[in-house]
């Protein structure tokens, strides 16, 4: 087995589509870690996740996964990685019995026992039509499915959206006791920002293709803060400082970073903590550094 | 691959069933007609026996239709694949574009081969009921139809990794092969019309006369195509597969 420090590490990744391009991204997700990738609607997510898993190819750039090139060593990396995507991909006529007897084909490391305990801890019905299941069951037996073969990376592509936070919350519950593990790690993309403040370590956040920021969940939330003023004291904020800034009838909300040098600079005003959904829309709103 | 193709076998048996459920009601039908031709009302009448005996040799080229189920039952379960995103999914996983194809193909070899074995058993059941048709013939005329139709099959499996967003392209050759069989179906009922004058006909006779070739060539010339469009598919759909931006 090779060894390695990130479980995944992309370098320089290009690709272009027409009217689209994803620029020459560099990022890593630590051996052991959860990594939350952040981005609204169209900002690259989905393209970087195929191009993790060669679903599409690559126009420039590097990929590592688990140490190894991931085209070269395609077959070797997949068997030992789960990825789940937003919609299910198993056929609606089938039962989750059915299902495992596909799968064990499919995967060398197929534990029969680990997925049958999930779907029993899913409350999954093994004899029914997948068809028949709620979106919410379908998500988590293709989670049940994704965790039953030894994978040693989970990529998820908006995995939980749509789903109620109940739901939501026990699978990232399931998360966290496969994190337990230190040599698993998981790259979970979404824009629901409140679930990978929960679980995340890292965040990486990906606007119109290019990165914007990454690195610790903490440190990027710590080092954020948002200045709450009035209009005659946001006039005083050095532009240079400012990030984003929502200009309202009562006053003005400017995101800044450095978040200690800010505070010593702009002693005089409120300064908040921020959250990840607040920083991520201040930065997709930057480059109209005032809105209203 | 035995879970793969046991997979395919899952999604397509609703099509077996069809199938299956299809021979058994024209078996039945002509099991009664039978039944009544020997013992029943119709034995009395030896006019009508006799219109019944030719117009049930139409009855023979019934077991031909089976294999149209396995058709839809290939091509159903690779279009569901598709819609569920399940080719994606396997290409998040350890199997390549080959294995891929090649299960398809043993699947699609396997329906086309139920299909075969349902017409045959419904070809036995109706010469041993009926008495009065040449089973090797039709046998012989089966097993061409089952490898001409295998060939077909198994360009359906390329088309349908070929052409996934271009489905007008086999909607055009679907609509072409089927006005060529419209129109020779025409041109042929009219060459009948005009010979059905004779009291003596014989319709199966004249097949024999007129067609006796294709009988002849028709197997082998059907098993060349099946290995020669078995071994295209494979690298087509293997190609296919591997641009994957499809």
């Amino acid at each position: 087995m090779t060894d390695y420090k990130n479980a995944i590490e992309i370098k320089d990744l290009t690709k272009k589509y027409d009217g689209f391009t994803l620029d020459n991204i560099s990022f890593n997700v630590p051996k052991g870690s959860i990594m939350g990738f952040i981005g609204q609607n169209g900002a690259g997510k989905t393209t970087t996740i195929k191009l993790l898993l060669n679903l599409i190819k690559k126009d420039s750039g590097s990929i590592k996964i688990l140490g190894m090139d991931n085209i070269d060593s395609e077959n070797e990396i997949k068997a030992q990685i789960s990825a789940v995507f937003d919609e299910i991909p198993f056929h609606e006529v089938l039962t989750a019995n059915n299902l495992s007897v596909i799968l064990s084909d499919i995967f060398p490391e197929w534990d029969k026992k680990t997925y049958m305990n999930y779907l029993d801890r899913f409350s999954l019905p093994r004899k029914k039509k997948i068809g028949e299941f709620s979106k919410g069951m379908k998500m988590k037996l293709q989670i049940a499915a994704a965790l039953s073969h030894g994978a040693k990376l989970m990529i998820m592509d908006e995995a939980t959206t749509g789903l109620d936070p109940v739901v939501r919350n026990e699978i990232l519950d399931i998360f966290l006791e496969y994190l337990q593990d230190e040599n698993n790690s998981i790259l979970l993309s979404s824009h629901i920002t409140t679930d990978l403040e929960k679980i995340a370590d890292n965040v990486t956040f990906i606007d119109k293709g290019k990165i914007l920021l990454s690195g610790g969940k903490d440190e990027t939330v710590e080092n954020h803060s948002l200045i709450k003023c009035k209009k005659t004291e946001y006039k005083d904020i050095d532009p240079a400082d400012i990030i984003s800034a929502r200009l309202t009838d009562f006053g003005a909300e400017v995101m800044v970073s450095n978040r200690k040098k800010m505070s010593g600079k702009y002693s005089g005003l409120t300064i908040d903590d921020t959250s990840l959904e607040e920083i991520m829309l201040f930065y997709v709103r930057r480059e109209k550094k005032e809105w209203s | 691959m035995k879970g793969l193709i046991y997979k395919n076998l899952l999604l397509s048996r609703k099509y077996y069933i069809m199938a299956f459920i299809y021979c058994l009601m024209f078996a039945l039908i002509a099991i009664l007609v039978r039944i009544s031709m020997i013992c029943g009302n119709l034995s009395h009448d030896e006019e009508v026996l006799d219109s019944l005996t030719r117009n049930m040799y139409i009855l023979q080229y019934t077991p031909c239709l089976p294999f149209l189920f396995a058709f839809s039952a290939d091509g159903g379960a690779i279009f569901s694949d598709f819609n569920c995103h399940w080719i994606r999914f396997c290409f998040t996983t350890p199997i390549n574009e080959k294995k891929i194809t090649v299960t398809k193909m043993i699947s699609t070899s396997a329906s086309v081969t139920f299909a075969y074995i349902i017409s045959l058993i419904y070809t036995t059941i109706f010469c041993l009921i009926g008495g009065n048709f040449p089973a090797p013939d039709i046998i012989i005329n089966i097993t061409g139809i089952y490898f001409a139709v295998l060939g077909v099959a198994l360009t359906n499996v390329a088309l349908c990794f070929t052409f996934r967003k271009e489905q007008t392209v086999e909607i055009i050759l679907t609509a072409t092969v089927s006005i060529i069989g419209l129109v020779m179906t025409f041109f042929m009922m009219l060459k009948l019309d005009s010979m059905t004058t004779d009291e003596n006909f014989d319709l199966l006779d004249f097949f024999r006369s007129e067609y006796g070739w294709i009988l002849d060539y028709l197997m082998p010339a059907a098993f060349i195509f099946m290995l020669i469009t078995g071994i295209i598919c494979y690298y087509v759909s293997v190609k296919s597969l591997q641009r994957r931006e499809n």
